[in-house]
């Protein structure tokens, strides 16, 4: 199923920031969240939809997300994150991370 | 044969709530996403296939209940103290009646001429004797059933999934239960003590510390059912406060 392209394990440990950075852009809901997640990789980060909730929710426990019930255009109701103040913070503690895992790969891999 | 797709969106949702892992709120959420990348698939697909494809998408019931379970990390102490609190309801309700049984036998016994002794002898192990035979049966039904836990595990959650009326209707039965048990105890009391059945089916009689005994034995069954209830509510609905969705399931 999953074939080539990053491992189960390596998209699990993205899609924290990945859904942190997503929503600094602003507030969005689970479906339009994962449409633009995809977008963003190309299709090359294939997540089981599902999956992306658990990982909301646990943002949410930890206060890094806010999340509310509202009326969506078609009159359905829907629910809405959007970052607070605690997940930008958080956001940029993640996107610190990476970038220092990336730079490192990037020397060792194009110092030969 | 058409696709009843509002059938086929109960049975979903049934198949996530009766795992007990997942709130009402969420579920909601879910569907929500189910119904968006439905739309998304009916441009190429018939309105059956695209439930499928996209109920696919989502995920089974097991994989997300297992993510969703990540989250919570003290569930598995609350699904523990539901099967502690069921084994209790089960003991409550079938070892009386095994006793009961066990006393009728005893009550036959002594009828027979010359084995009038025997139930006296009898008598003082009949509760130890109820209790190793609930627990001896018990254990033959679940091997001869090859019944997996999930089995109890769907039923509680299918009956609490129906909210309060399936409340009410598991205390309808399980007090039902406790009568028919204290019905039989009654009679087998009745028919092993010869001289008071001997002076007719008003003998036995209850004084008031008898119908307070007897009250509290009702209501510790109902406070049983109560928290098994609670417990898989809570369960099923982890975060009410967060989500703010209706208490009442469908």
């Amino acid at each position: 199923m999953s074939g080539p392209g990053p491992s189960k394990e390596l998209v699990a440990a993205s899609s924290r920031p990945l859904v942190l950075a997503v929503l600094a852009r602003g507030e969005n809901y689970g479906y339009a969240l994962l449409r633009e997640v995809e977008r963003l990789s190309g299709g090359a980060l294939a997540w089981q939809e599902g999956m992306l909730y658990p990982v909301l929710h646990r943002l949410e426990r930890e206060g890094l997300v806010e999340a509310s019930w509202r009326q969506a255009e078609n009159g359905k109701r829907r629910r809405y994150y959007a970052l607070t103040k605690k997940g930008l913070e958080a956001l940029e503690a993640e996107r610190a991370s990476w970038e220092a895992v990336t730079a490192t790969l990037r020397n060792a891999w194009g110092s030969t | 044969m058409s696709f009843d797709r509002d059938a086929a969106v109960r049975e979903w949702r049934l198949s996530f709530l009766s795992r007990g892992g997942l709130t009402v709120s969420e579920l909601d959420e879910l569907q929500d996403h189910l119904e968006l990348v439905e739309a998304e698939l009916k441009e190429s697909l018939g309105p059956e296939e695209a439930f499928w494809v996209a109920a696919h998408r989502i995920g089974t019931p097991d994989a997300l209940t297992r993510e969703f379970a990540k989250v919570r990390p003290n569930m598995g102490w609350e699904v523990r103290a539901q099967w502690a609190l069921l084994g209790l309801l089960a003991y409550r309700l079938l070892v009386p009646a095994a006793s009961a049984v066990l006393y009728l036998l005893v009550g036959l016994l002594a009828r027979v001429p010359g084995m009038e002794g025997v139930g006296a002898l009898v008598r003082p192990f009949a509760s130890t004797a109820s209790l190793l035979l609930v627990l001896v049966l018990s254990a033959w039904v679940i091997k001869a059933s090859r019944a997996s836990p999930m089995v109890v595990d769907r039923a509680v959650g299918s009956v609490a999934s129906k909210g309060w009326t399936g409340f009410w209707v598991a205390v309808a039965a399980v007090v039902a239960l406790q009568f028919g048990v204290d019905m039989l105890h009654v009679r087998a009391l009745m028919f092993t003590t010869p001289p008071v059945a001997a002076e007719g089916p008003v003998a036995v009689r209850f004084s008031l510390g008898g119908w307070a005994n007897l009250a509290s034995g009702y209501a510790f069954v109902v406070m049983l059912l109560a928290a098994v209830f609670w417990l898989q509510w809570r369960l099923a609905r982890y975060r009410p406060a967060a989500g703010g969705a209706s208490p009442a399931e469908e």
